[in-house]
């Protein structure tokens, strides 16, 4: 190349290039100034973010137990086996061996491979929980040439009474995407959250607080040191002593299941001790097993409890929505001596069905009582008496004394979905129906039929109200720990006490004269029982149908057959403990109900958990965490 | 019948020659190689062993190899410039029929129990070329475009082959060595603005044409790197929290967590650079780019210095090729450019990059030791004297 035409060319040419050179040096400069001095802080943060992590110590669940400690919600030790995303080289393959060694089910593996890849970093994914030591060995053995695959001894929830307490306590279960708005913790595998009962309302102190563990990772997740941050320690969830009697319940719950001749029935028993208010049993039958629930329930198992007819997974005792029928007579006899519209010893006539109009209203007898005064009139449940006494009342005055006794309010026991039902009267008639109070709903409402309804639970507080001599008793189910409320006096009720009496010794008569409706002897010497009978209609009888003969109750659909209902207390002369059954669509209250009752409160006589010492956390953690035989208590039950 | 004088060169003795060698330039670049042994022994966990130790075994293997390209007659490079990039063209066109797929691209040759890339030597022998082509070069029209034809043709022929790999990384600074030798021997402004919006448009096209998919992916997750976290974004998010997390003065030797941790992606290839900032903060990053650019400026005068063309082209193309090097290299840990495979020569680990730009550096520095050799007599009958 000839250089002579222009010799500074090359010259001037590289100076030019490398002036450019060194603008991208300056640029390079700059952007090195702008990285590591004006943006030095945002990326030290991150460099720490990448450093550390913190994985979740599930705190461990404050244990659940009954007056006298029986455990009725306990932490047992699981095997189990996740696998952490971040270190698995092959996510499918490594699932289907672990699927091929504990011999899971393909749709079983295919849905732990979607939960694998949807877990965030850092998050271990479940892969089966709940193993024997035997499969729990072969993974430890065979997955040990496996990256990420963690082998790991965790608690898990466990219900040794099983159904029993299946209401009271719910469950707990993976959280869902509501609960993970609450808490993102959750969202470890190790962790359930409560879904039902004591377990959901009392979710934040049974939880106590997970700790972490603050670890060094590098980029592939591995653990190079762990840093020992005391304010992250876990701490246990607090134990909760409910007022419940293990026994009692369980007496209670037995009721309700086949025996001998006796086929199995839904319903409700609750039973309170008058001077406390403290609830011994609650049952709902029947129930679920909450165990099922604590690993996930299978489609067909929860299919089985939503279709059910007799429904196990609803809380009747405390929710269930019934017309209280003829245990609602000692409102109405009350609320017409306290309204001063007869004397106990006005006489009416029962002549088997009662006018108003030209429309009759039937009493149960078909023949009619005869002459009836109010001792008799609640001994034998005369509907014409009530009737009369209805009308004569009208119905604000019975709200007024039905509101008194707990009908309508919501008692916050702790647990959730505990239902007030309803006390109607003109106010309510005309916002929800809209229409006027009429008299032939005065006539309804005297019998515990029509508007006014009730829940069992409020039945035993209506009795123990009653059995108190008219102090406002209110329940409790937690006798220590979170949710648990301090035990104050109770209030008396603004009814005269002669009328409480008079209606006490009706209900006396019905248990334990000749003609009483609910008459049977508790078997116990020298104690009586005061009790009320009902049988709720649930469907109406058309003037047809009496014509041709009212149908017998066996003969009409489950669905359709009256709900059974008893209410009782004894001592009667020294009332101590109170009980309300129904049985749903059992028939008569007498024939159905009275006898599981009488059944209960022999049990609960017998044993008077009330004069016995109590349970108390404090004394008793250290010696149930030295014989923790779960086991036995459940084969004990068998 | 009178020779020219032979000023320098031929008749002096070996020692003579390395005298004229620019050792200015070698120190800086042993420099470099000094922090980069320092960064892989650190890297290593304050173990020699496998990098640090292998890289000061080649750096001393590499720096004699360059004394003897240096002080190698400059006349036989003239010689061996065309043969030479003849013989890497056909090894070129032997990878596209036989080579070896290696992370989805074809770039190495397997002969026996040897591994040769030779778009790596191409680099090389492109500039030898050019350099040659220029020094025989005759026409008084360089501006012309006419006069680059084949030079035009020697650079686009193996960048295509290169691109076919593919390899874009290496292409580009083929073509970017080329174009500047080109550019130095005088293409009207004209042209080279009009080449360049060719190529910028041609970039468009490419993209959207006939781009492998991780080549399209790499150039996307450059202008997003969130856009894919902990895929292809990954290296480059985590380059960058090692770098700003270094600040100024940087978070000390072997302290680094994102270097020591595995956060940092290639630490010891081609994310070193990024290692250095984080643990030596912005200052020792500007100390490297410093003895970059002392090297670079050493190479640039030599070009200058240099009485003959040859030299002049083989000076200014491979400190061109080292300011490639550095500035994709530099660039790609910073979030400037585009993910591309391409180290840092001299700090990074790696065998063939030193060694070829260490031979080019040889030819720099043959530059300086026969700067006042004239060529340009008796060579080349055609070449008209001054």
């Amino acid at each position: 190349m000839n250089l002579g035409d222009d010799p500074d060319l090359f010259s001037r040419r590289a100076v030019i290039l490398s002036t450019f050179g060194g603008l991208y040096f300056a640029v390079l400069g700059l952007r090195m100034a702008q990285l590591q001095i004006f943006e030095n802080d945002e990326f030290r943060v991150e460099a720490a973010a990448n450093q550390f992590n913190l994985v979740i110590n599930p705190a461990s669940r404050g244990p659940v137990y009954d007056r006298f400690g029986v455990p009725l919600a306990v932490n047992r030790r699981d095997f189990r086996v996740s696998i952490m995303r971040d270190d698995v080289k092959d996510l499918p393959s490594t699932i289907n061996a672990l699927a091929a060694i504990l011999h899971l089910s393909p749709e079983k593996a295919a849905a732990c491979l979607r939960e694998a890849k949807s877990a965030p970093r850092f998050m271990p994914a479940m892969v089966a929980e709940n193993l024997s030591w035997e499969e729990f060995s072969r993974v430890s053995v065979f997955g040990a040439s496996y990256p990420g695959v963690r082998c790991e001894m965790g608690e898990a929830r466990n219900y040794p009474l099983a159904e029993t307490m299946a209401h009271v306590l719910g469950y707990v279960a993976r959280a869902n995407d509501k609960d993970l708005l609450n808490d993102a913790q959750a969202r470890h595998p190790g962790i359930r959250v409560g879904k039902e009962g004591i377990e959901k309302s009392q979710e934040l102190g049974l939880r106590g607080t997970h700790g972490a563990t603050k670890v060094e990772v590098n980029a592939h997740g591995r653990v190079i040191r762990e840093v020992v941050d005391p304010r992250l320690t876990a701490k246990s969830g607090s134990p909760i002593v409910l007022t419940i009697d293990a026994e009692i319940q369980q007496i209670a719950y037995d009721q309700f299941q086949a025996k001998e001749k006796r086929p199995a029935e839904a319903g409700s028993a609750v039973v309170m001790d008058i001077r406390t208010g403290e609830l011994l049993a609650l049952v709902s039958a029947p129930a679920f097993d909450p165990n099922k629930f604590v690993d996930g329930i299978n489609r067909a198992d929860f299919a089985d409890y939503n279709q059910s007819e007799m429904r196990p997974l609803y809380h009747k005792a405390v929710r269930g929505i019934y017309p209280p029928g003829s245990t609602y007579k000692m409102v109405t006899a009350l609320a017409a001596l306290e309204a001063k519209v007869t004397k106990p010893e006005e006489i009416i006539n029962c002549p088997g069905y009662y006018m108003l109009g030209n429309h009759r209203f039937h009493c149960h007898s078909r023949r009619g009582h005869g002459r009836v005064n109010l001792h008799t009139a609640i001994k034998v449940s005369c509907d014409v008496y009530f009737y009369e006494m209805g009308r004569r009342i009208g119905g604000e005055h019975m709200a007024e004394v039905a509101r008194g006794f707990g009908f309508g309010q919501r008692f916050d026991i702790g647990i959730p979905g505990v239902a007030s039902s309803v006390v109607p009267d003109n106010a309510w008639k005309l916002e929800n129906r809209g229409q006027s109070w009429q008299d032939y709903d005065s006539l309804n409402v005297a019998i515990g039929q029509g508007l006014i309804t009730a829940t069992p639970l409020q039945l035993a507080i209506m009795t123990a109200r009653i059995a108190s001599q008219g102090l406002a008793v209110e329940p409790r189910l937690i006798r220590e720990g979170p949710g648990s409320v301090p035990l104050t006096p109770f209030k008396p009720l603004p009814f005269n006490h002669e009328n409480m009496h008079l209606v006490h010794l009706g209900m006396i008569a019905v248990s334990n004269e000749a003609g009483g409706t609910g008459r049977g002897d508790l078997g116990i010497k020298g104690v009586t029982m005061a009790g009320k009978t009902g049988t709720a209609q649930v469907r109406r009888i058309s003037m047809a149908e009496r014509r041709v003969g009212v149908r017998s109750n066996a003969s009409l659909p489950w669905r359709q057959r009256d709900h059974a209902l008893f209410v009782c207390y004894a001592p009667a002369d020294n009332p101590k403990y109170c009980c309300a059954v129904v049985v749903d669509h059992g028939g008569g209250g007498g024939a159905t109900a009275a006898p599981r009752a009488r059944e209960i409160m022999k049990a609960t006589l017998l044993k008077d958990p009330s004069a016995r010492p109590a349970f108390t956390t404090k004394a008793k953690t250290a010696e149930l965490n030295s014989t923790p035989n779960l086991q036995q208590t459940k084969d004990g039950k068998a | 019948m009178t020779f020219l004088p032979d000023l320098e060169g031929s008749r002096d003795s070996f020692f003579g020659k390395l005298r004229r060698v620019e050792w200015g330039m070698v120190f800086m670049i042993a420099m470099i190689s000094v922090v980069g042994t320092i960064l892989l022994f650190g890297a290593a966990g304050a173990q020699w062993e496998p990098w640090a130790g292998d890289h000061v075994i080649r750096f001393c293997f590499v720096t004699c190899l360059m004394l003897v390209v240096a002080t190698v007659d400059v006349r036989f490079w003239y010689y061996f410039a065309y043969p030479a990039y003849i013989a890497v063209f056909v090894l070129l066109i032997g990878v596209e029929l036989f080579g070896k797929v290696a992370l989805g691209a074809q770039r190495w040759l397997e002969i026996g129990p040897i591994r040769i890339q030779p778009s790596e030597f191409m680099k090389i022998a492109l500039i030898l070329a050019l350099a040659r082509f220029y020094q025989d070069a005759d026409s008084d029209r360089m501006w012309t475009l006419r006069a680059h034809l084949i030079p035009l043709l020697m650079l686009a022929a193996p960048a295509a082959l290169i691109t076919l790999q593919p390899d874009l990384g290496t292409a580009i600074m083929v073509a970017g060595v080329g174009a500047t030798m080109v550019i130095l021997a005088g293409l009207s402004w004209w042209y080279i603005a009009a080449a360049g919006a060719a190529v910028a448009s041609f970039a468009l096209i490419a993209f959207f044409g006939f781009m492998a998919e991780f080549q399209k992916n790499r150039i996307l997750t450059f202008l997003d790197p969130s856009r894919d976290p902990l895929g292809t974004g990954y290296h480059i998010t985590q380059s960058k929290i090692a770098i700003g997390s270094g600040g100024l003065f940087g978070v000390g030797y072997m302290q680094g967590t994102q270097s020591q941790l595995d956060f940092l992606p290639e630490r010891h290839t081609d994310f070193v650079f990024a290692m250095l900032l984080e643990e030596f903060g912005m200052v020792g990053g500007v100390f490297v780019l410093g003895l970059y650019m002392a090297a670079m400026a050493y190479g640039i005068s030599i070009s200058i210095g240099c009485r003959h063309v040859f030299g002049k082209f083989l000076a200014a193309g491979v400190t061109m090729l080292m300011f490639i090097y550095v500035g994709i290299n530099a660039g790609m840990i910073m979030g400037l450019m585009p993910v591309v495979g391409e180290p840092l020569p001299f700090l990074s680990y790696g065998g063939s990059v030193m060694l070829s730009l260490m031979f080019g550096i040889g030819l720099v520095q043959n530059a300086r030791v026969y700067r006042d050799k004239s060529l340009g007599s008796g060579f080349k009958s055609s070449s008209r004297l001054r």
